[in-house]
């Protein structure tokens, strides 16, 4: 899975750790997602779209573009 | 517009290394046959002394060294198994120049009476344990003084500034973990020293390892409660990469004990024999996290 986390993250000059407090998970956690080697639960996914006031396909993407559909 | 990205940090473990070396050092005494040795070879019995206690610091703090260069750009598995290897040849030639922690044994044997040799199982359990009160100190370390102490003893050339950022609340989960691997090692040590005492000293002993043990595991029912989503994933997978690990370590002592080469595999060959492998599963799991990262971020 795809996602733009660190670039939300950054145009909003938040630190990993930052974003960890607001979505009350760990700092790694963050960087598990940011470095694509963890997808988030459905609910967090949808804790992480509702801060950013996207929705979770404009987050979150597949890596196979055709798997999608 | 997004902030310019932050210069690593540099970290300080080889120098901490070097002090917590040199501290190690200073409980031991030469051993009496390489002392013997350098003393034969015409060197002042005083010079010889400070050969063998500076030796160990020099090596422990080139192994660090070694370790990082030969570790430079590979993934954090196969810097854990280098770092692991330097460690071994490191701790093999202290082994050989000093007796660490000489007082140890005499305030214990004062306190429980005469200890017996120990067996392999019970050389695991004194290993485990002051790996893991090792560990437990390291974490203390963080706990105590947040993002200079992660800097304080970690090995590698350049820092993401963004782990060292430790907020309080993590702080206070560091400490709780640190609590309870202190006290697992000294849980671990009891157990070992019950088995070693003789039949009249066993309670002691025992009493310490099931208070320590006690105090080792509370802290981890309230860490979980305060796990997020990865993390409960983790020591979920690293318990199910032990369960298989270990079947297989206890398939092979089956068989060196069926060929009389091991003693029979008793609970306390169990406890031990979980405890190092889920350390070691533990590394694993978070080692092939991280590889699975990098690979990712590597350009096609």
């Amino acid at each position: 899975m795809k996602n733009q986390l660190r670039v939300l993250r950054a145009q909003r000059s938040w630190s990993q750790a930052d974003l960890a407090e607001k979505l009350n998970v760990s700092r790694q956690t963050i960087n598990a997602i940011e470095t694509g080697r963890y997808d988030p639960s459905l609910p967090l996914a949808f804790t992480i779209a509702r801060l950013f006031g996207l929705t979770i396909e404009a987050i979150f993407s597949p890596e196979d573009p055709e798997a999608h559909d | 517009m997004s902030a310019p990205a932050p210069k690593p940090a540099t970290s300080r473990g080889v120098l901490t290394m070097g002090i917590a070396a040199a501290l190690l050092s200073a409980t031991g005494q030469a051993t009496p046959k390489t002392l013997a040795r350098l003393v034969e070879l015409g060197l002042p019995d005083i010079a010889a002394r400070a050969i063998l206690h500076a030796a160990p610091v020099i090596l422990i703090v080139g192994a660090a060294i070694i370790g990082r260069a030969l570790g430079r750009g590979r993934s954090k598995l196969v810097r854990g198994v280098i770092y692991a290897l330097c460690g071994i040849v490191a701790g093999f030639f202290t082994a050989y120049c000093l007796d660490l922690l000489v007082g140890v044994p005499a305030a214990i044997e004062a306190l429980n009476g005469p200890l017996a040799e120990p067996d392999v199982i019970e050389i695991a359990l004194w290993t485990y344990g002051a790996i893991v009160m090792s560990m437990g100190l390291m974490v203390a370390v963080i706990a105590t003084f947040g993002s200079p102490g992660a800097q304080a003893i970690n090995l590698e050339d350049d820092l993401d500034p963004e782990a060292l950022d430790i907020r309080k609340a993590e702080r206070a989960s560091f400490g709780l973990s640190a609590v309870g691997l202190v006290a697992m090692g000294v849980a671990s040590m009891a157990l070992s020293i019950a088995r070693q005492s003789a039949d009249g000293a066993v309670l002691g002993p025992c009493l310490v390892a099931i208070a320590a043990g006690m105090i080792g595991v509370l802290p981890s029912f309230v860490l979980w409660s305060r796990l997020d989503e990865l993390q409960r994933r983790q020591v979920v997978d690293a318990y199910a990469t032990s369960a298989v690990l270990f079947t297989l370590v206890a398939f092979g002592w089956a068989l060196a004990q069926a060929l009389d080469v091991a003693p029979p595999f008793d609970a306390g060959a169990v406890f031990v024999g979980l405890s190092i492998t889920q350390l070691v599963a533990t590394f694993v799991v978070t080692a092939s996290l991280a590889g699975k990262a990098r690979a990712e971020r590597r350009p096609a």
